[in-house]
């Protein structure tokens, strides 16, 4: 129990990003963590030596957020509060945080599944091509090709205010990210 | 080397996964052209910042929570997340304290919304029916036009689902295979306007609770955060 405790401690954060930006959602996303955390021990007799535990916890969490965002396209959620008009909307929020990160988590949020698992988990996680191809079962080639494209469509979508933020760090030597 | 072959490769040149003459010559071209060398620049900018976005950590007692469910497993092992038949009331002392305290809050409320407006058609103060309309909402809650009575039982149908994301919905309603859930606007629409309607929290609670007994029962049991005053609403198919 000790050494389950280590390995929960070492992947629990890591695992809850990537949930937590496949999902939108940090309740859902402890959730499946803890759901994947249950599944590692029940089938832990089950693990194949040969492969790298990270690979496979990591095909664990996936499946399982794959799977909750398929239900829900088939359940439609409302929240009592989106009828109350309390809160201002979606994308006026957005607007509100100018930030380059922030624009950028938002955007990350847009994309379609498929190529915001491969973006979240190159660019932001630091998985390897390799890593990524067995976790998720494709091809190595598709791998690349939908991080590349990820990162083609969030750089046409970020332009605008990314060209704005290369003008003012022209005069500058600090790196547009933190303007 | 064009331009367009070279911002082909831009992605690759970051990951270090190109050839070293194709490199070498993508550089060269970068070096010669402004417009690649400002894409480049944008990319690696946005690559930096997608890189240091801010972690977020999972809370202190997820370990704990985690091997008092791992624990749980094991000693009541769960074949499957289907309901089942609740307990009795006699089997559960604390529901009459509920039921009590239910019922003095729906009095409460009762008096505090109903008791001073005179307007109010009579149909409201009967438990057994309560009113729906198409009608939007006015600042009189008692001026309605087009009633009409909605039995109980559609509202029973309904089940809070937390908004707040708790365990309860995925541990509940993800897993419970029996349920046949489906959204229904009209059902839902009616909902929110009976929440308006008997005003919250009290009345909304002792529904809620009622119908989320049922689930609550036939599952591995709810954790205490849940709140069903954050609730969204689907319909479901499930029946007693």
């Amino acid at each position: 129990m000790v050494s389950y405790n280590a390995l929960v401690n070492r992947y629990k954060d890591r695992l809850f990003n990537v949930l937590n930006r496949m999902l939108s959602s940090e309740d859902e996303a402890n959730d499946l963590l803890q759901e994947t955390f249950l599944r590692v021990w029940q089938h832990k007799m089950s693990f194949d030596f040969r492969y790298a535990f990270s690979t496979w916890i990591y095909t664990i969490a996936l499946n399982l957020a794959r799977n909750e965002l398929r239900r829900r396209k088939k359940i439609k959620f409302f929240d009592i509060f989106d009828f109350t008009d309390k809160l201002p909307a979606k994308e006026e929020r957005v607007h509100q945080n100018t930030g380059l990160k922030s624009l950028i988590e938002a955007e990350i949020k847009r994309l379609p599944e498929k190529y915001k698992t491969a973006f979240v988990l190159r660019d932001i996680d630091h998985l390897s091509y390799e890593e990524i191809a067995q976790v998720l079962s494709v091809p190595l080639g598709t791998v690349k090709s939908r991080v590349n494209r990820a990162r083609a469509i969030l750089r046409t979508r970020l332009r605008p205010r990314m060209e704005e933020s290369y003008e003012l760090s022209k005069g500058t030597i600090l790196p547009i990210s933190i303007l | 080397m064009n331009c367009r072959k070279v911002r082909s490769y831009l992605s690759a040149s970051f990951d270090s996964s190109l050839a070293s003459d194709v490199a070498k010559r993508v550089e060269e071209h970068i070096q010669d052209c402004r417009d690649c060398a400002r894409e480049q620049f944008l990319m690696k900018e946005m690559l930096t910042a997608a890189t240091s976005l801010p972690k977020k950590h999972v809370a202190d007692d997820f370990n704990l929570k985690l091997l008092n469910r791992i624990y749980a497993e094991q000693n009541h092992p769960t074949e499957s997340y289907l309901p089942v038949e609740p307990p009795t009331i006699w089997q559960r002392p604390l529901a009459w304290f509920s039921a009590a305290a239910t019922v003095a809050a729906c009095a409460l409320v009762a008096i505090v919304f109903f008791g001073s407006r005179t307007e109010l058609p009579p149909q409201i103060d009967q438990p057994q029916h309560l009113i729906a309309s198409n009608t939007p909402a006015t600042q009189d809650f008692g001026v309605r036009h087009a009633h009409r009575q909605i039995p109980m039982s559609v509202y029973e149908n309904l089940i809070g689902v937390s908004g707040q994301r708790s365990s309860y919905r995925a541990t509940n309603l993800s897993n419970a295979r029996s349920l046949r859930v489906a959204s229904d606007a009209r059902v839902e629409s009616l909902y929110v306007d009976w929440l308006r309607r008997l005003g919250q929290p009290d009345p909304t609670m002792a529904f809620v609770r009622q119908a989320d007994h049922r689930l609550k029962f036939g599952s591995r049991g709810l954790e205490p955060g849940f709140r069903p005053m954050n609730a969204g609403v689907v319909r479901t198919s499930y029946t007693r």
